[in-house]
């Protein structure tokens, strides 16, 4: 097989899809794994590390097979994967492990067991989620352990006074410092040990020097390293704080600056300051109080956000609580994006600015006492759903999890910012492009795709109960309070408390275990999605952080080299067959794989029709390539042909002459010829007649997530304005019909993906249709009234009349004059 | 590791007097040295409502078998010091009507035959779903007609 042409592009394409899948579903398992769905041991871990990493490893393989080695930095990228996932598994310190010192800027989660949640959470948090984190910086668990050690103590205690000098000129002018010792190591917690503050470097040294000697035999240590920051108000926020008789709930602890900080732990009425508030606050958006216990203040208190509490003010006080409703509920979405971030419950310690910010403060995982399984009890005296509450049943589980929340209708062109916090994303396909959007969800529901996609590896980076391919999601009424229980695949009309806080438990319970932890760090060198947008800036190799990262750069990277196959290479295919049907168009078929019947396969009617045709003539009988075949049997409607020859004008045959070289600018010998490359489940369709140019590219797989349908449409015979108009008719047609579609002067392009196999034949079919119809339409459109006339007129021969007036004729529109380019 | 599950007297009768099998709880005896796969079966069968004892040792199980008998022993294939197939033939030589799932990471053919023929109920490989052991008790219950 030749390199480099079609036929070996072809396989490759498709060896690629199938690697991609085998590694989507590896990754679904550890997910699945991950959120208690399996029982696993170290070995499975082990295993799948090892899968995934030859999978993706193949995937760039292929990928340059099929670009003439253009992308080798990914084999690099698949390498610095693998050598962390590694790491991990031998229980290592990372890369870094001999650094000991580490500014906050050059931590990532793969350094947790070097530097401990705290410096990890916080510098994560704050570079990579923009979350309002300070800057900082880490005595590793190397740097503490050498603190104590005669031989590097010097150089150790040299590190950490530079370092604190560089903290402080990126501060710009010293800071009174504030310092968190924290276990670390492959298997510490995180869990704040002591705490110090320091107003000088020396100061800083002199207290991380004495706990890393007091403490030298507690295992490994760390420390972190950051201004102190103040506020008006400061507290706590523990992420999940079970209560029997509350939904799940997360609890803030509210005080003044100076006030003694308390265990924050649920229901400790011991320890409590007397200043301090306390309030529940709903997990589910938009986070109200459900119960609040209020410190008795002065009445002259200084309180943030309002006038103190002096009756003479007025008849509309403020109220007494720290907190302000609205400023609890911000901290509450930042506890949760902390929460999804460590993909566990956590303790924050945070500061409100007099301006009204939140400031992260401090970062542990949450310590809970859970009841027994035996009161997990759900059932309607609960709060869990009964038959009755049902709304939908079905699909497939994407991410577990239960989740409640007003529906949002999405599409590709949702606005992330657009979405309300909390919400339960309904959306027809599970497309990638709806991966930013996926952090702000409670839950989401799509009608088509499956838990082996991408945007279903996001949903589970994320945390976001998921059900995929449940049939009717899209009826669900914008607005509508809804549960998602993707433990059942259901869905349940209101807010099921007793669901929630059952999920909730469940996972706070199973996530400490050591194998757990390992689990979750492996994953997140596994499944975020860094790269989604194939048009943006940083898609590139040497971006690719994950391994999702790269099988999906190789994926889309994969389809535009298929989608751009030039016909003309069929080096070692054979000569095309030609169709023998009354077609509008000569057509020759190449077949690439199972496109074709052969031999005995061939139908009886084909063989005894070809007894007075063409050696090598094929019928539509004979084509067994799904896509071709679907297009072809709309091709040869003849309900939508026009028979009448087209009236032209002087104009447009002047005009047409001028631009004969530009239409037909095919590669050298490719001028004039419609080939169709057929394989079983492709087709690749190039259309050269008379003056226009287009080109069908589909896919139609079982698997939703590998179904595609491309069209492209250029050229004409008309002048500039005619053309346009018949590029405008086709625009509003391909949009009606679903494809995300833009059009560049007579250039439309038109995507669908994320398709059912039915959907995706039928929109062949009427793919076919419309090339039939639209033949030499643009020496026909003399104004934009001819527009609206044959819009109308194939979509009622095309029995879709009910689309007709919905803004088919107009020619401005969301896709109009947009870059081109599949 | 020590069992805190409720101890029950050795040898529970197969059936209590006056024929109310069904109000004694089935007992299961789990066996795996990994300890995660035991802090997960422990609570999940006694959520389910079976009395459950765990062990990471195979000779700390093997004692516990001798002293009494279980309705199901669940055990790992490959385990050090004791494989699950040895303990399947001690199961098997003490209690012939304990009936016995073999839970294995290494799943393979031959294995699973070779299990059969000593006589295993049914074999489940990691990773697995808790809803498929279960599934596989609750036909021994049945057979054994341990439930009504």
């Amino acid at each position: 097989m030749e390199p480099g042409g079609v036929r070996f592009l072809f396989r490759t394409f498709k060896r690629i899809l199938g690697l991609n899948t085998l590694a989507l579903e590896r990754m679904a398992q550890m997910d699945r794994a991950l959120g208690g769905e399996y029982v696993f041991d170290k070995s499975f871990l082990e295993s799948s590390v090892r899968d995934i990493c030859r999978l993706t490893h193949l995937v760039a393989y292929h990928l340059n097979g099929m670009a003439d080695e253009a992308h080798v930095a990914l084999y690099d990228a698949s390498l610095a994967v693998k050598d962390a996932l590694e790491d991990i598994l031998a229980g290592g310190m990372g890369s870094l492990s001999g650094r000991r010192v580490l500014p906050f800027s050059e931590i990532g989660w793969e350094l947790e067991p070097l530097v401990g949640l705290a410096n990890v959470g916080l510098a994560v948090l704050g570079r990579k989620m923009g979350l309002p984190a300070p800057d900082g910086f880490a005595v590793t668990v190397t740097g503490m352990r050498e603190l104590v050690q005669s031989q590097e103590a010097e150089e150790a205690r040299a590190e950490v006074l530079h370092a604190v000098a560089e903290l402080f000129a990126r501060l710009g002018g010293s800071r009174r410092l504030e310092i968190s010792f924290v276990s670390a190591g492959p298997e510490g917690a995180g869990k704040i040990l002591a705490e110090a503050g320091a107003e000088t470097a020396e100061d800083a040294l002199r207290a991380i020097a004495r706990f890393a000697k007091e403490h030298a035999a507690a295992g490994p240590l760390a420390a972190c390293v950051r201004p102190r920051l103040t506020g008006v108000v400061q507290g706590t926020l523990q992420t999940l704080a079970h209560d029997p008789s509350l939904p799940p709930a997360m609890l803030a602890v509210a005080e003044p600056p100076g006030a003694v900080r308390d265990s924050a732990s649920a229901g400790d009425a011991q320890g409590r300051d007397a200043l301090a508030d306390r309030y529940w606050l709903s997990r589910t958006a938009p986070h109200i109080p459900l119960r609040t216990r209020l410190a008795e203040k002065q009445l002259a208190a200084p309180l943030p956000g309002g006038a103190p509490l002096d009756l003479s003010r007025g008849r509309m006080l403020r109220g007494s609580a720290w907190l302000l409703p609205e400023q609890a509920a911000l901290l509450a979405r930042l506890g949760l994006a902390a929460e999804r971030a460590l993909d566990s419950p956590c303790l924050l310690s945070w500061a409100l600015t007099a301006e009204g910010d939140f400031l992260l403060t401090g970062l542990e995982p949450a310590e809970t006492a859970y009841p027994d399984w035996a009161e997990d009890m759900c059932d309607v005296e609960s709060g869990c759903p009964g038959e009755e509450d049902l709304l939908l049943r079905g699909g497939q589980i994407a991410c577990s999890g239960v989740g409640a929340g007003a529906v949002a209708l999405l599409d590709d062109d949702t606005l992330p910012d657009s979405v309300p916090l909390g919400s339960v994303g309904v959306a027809r396909a599970a497309t990638p492009a709806l991966s930013r959007i996926v952090p702000r969800l409670g839950a989401l529901l799509t009608e088509v795709g499956t838990a082996a996609s991408h945007l279903a590896t996001v949903a589970r980076e994320n945390r976001v109960p998921a059900v995929f391919g449940l049939k009717g999601a899209v009826g669900l009424a914008s607005g509508t309070m809804v549960t998602v229980d993707a433990e059942q695949a259901a869905v349940y009309r209101g807010v099921a408390e007793g669901l929630l806080r059952q999920a909730a438990m469940q996972r706070a319970r199973e996530g400490a275990e050591p194998e757990f932890l390992v689990l979750r760090r492996l994953l997140r060198h596994i499944r975020p999605l860094n790269l989604v947008d194939p048009a943006a800036d940083n898609f590139h190799p040497e971006e690719c952080r994950t391994c999702h990262d790269i099988i999906h750069f190789a994926h889309e990277r994969a389809v535009e080299l298929l989608v751009s196959i030039d016909p003309t290479r069929r080096g070692g295919l054979g000569a095309p067959r030609r169709l023998r049907e009354d077609s509008p168009f000569e057509l020759r078929i190449v077949d690439v794989g199972g496109g074709l019947a052969e031999g005995d396969d061939r139908p009886e009617s084909a063989h005894q029709a070809g007894g007075g045709n063409q050696a090598g003539d094929v019928a539509l009988a004979d084509i067994t390539s799904l896509p071709l075949r679907a297009f072809l049997e709309g091709l040869l409607l003849r309900e939508v042909r026009r028979e009448a020859p087209a009236r032209l004008a002087l104009g447009d045959i002047l005009s047409g002459m001028g631009r004969t070289g530009q239409a037909l600018s095919a590669p050298a010998g490719g001028a004039g010829l419609n080939l169709a490359l057929a394989g079983s489940d492709y087709a690749n369709i190039t259309l050269r007649l008379g003056y226009h140019f287009s080109v069908v590219d589909a896919v139609v797989s079982d698997k939703p997530e590998q179904t595609f349908v491309y069209f492209r449409f250029a050229g004409g015979f008309a002048s500039d304005d005619r053309r346009a108009r018949r590029a405008g008719l086709i625009l509003r047609v391909l949009e009606r019909l679903g494809f995300r579609a833009s059009r560049k002067g007579d250039l439309v392009v038109g995507k669908r993906k994320m398709l059912e196999t039915a959907e995706a034949l039928e929109t062949l079919r009427l793919l076919g249709a419309l090339s039939a119809y639209t033949r030499q339409l643009d020496v026909e459109l003399a104004s934009d009234a001819d527009v609206e006339r044959f819009a109308s007129g194939f979509l009622e021969a095309a029995g879709l009349t009910s689309l007709v007036g919905s803004g088919l004729t107009g020619q401005s529109g969301s896709g109009e004059e947009e870059e081109g380019g599949v | 590791m020590t069992p805190d599950a409720i101890e029950t007297p050795g040898n529970v009768p197969e059936e209590a007097p006056g024929g109310e099998a069904a109000k004694r709880k089935t007992s299961i005896l789990v066996l795996d040295d990994e300890p995660i796969v035991c802090k997960r079966l422990k609570p999940f069968f006694q959520k389910a409502g079976y009395e459950v004892e765990a062990f990471n040792q195979p000779f700390e199980a093997l004692a516990r078998i001798e002293a009494r008998r279980f309705d199901v022993v669940i055990t790992d294939l490959k385990m050090e010091g004791l494989d699950g197939l040895s303990f399947l033939g001690k199961v098997k030589a003490l209690h012939p009507d304990t009936d016995v799932i073999l839970i294995t990471g290494f799943a393979t053919m031959e294995t699973a035959r070779q299990s059969f023929r000593k006589g295993v109920f049914d074999c489940v490989a990691k990773p697995f779903k808790l809803a498929e052991l279960l599934d596989g008790v609750r036909r021994i219950e049945k057979e054994r007609g341990l439930v009504p």
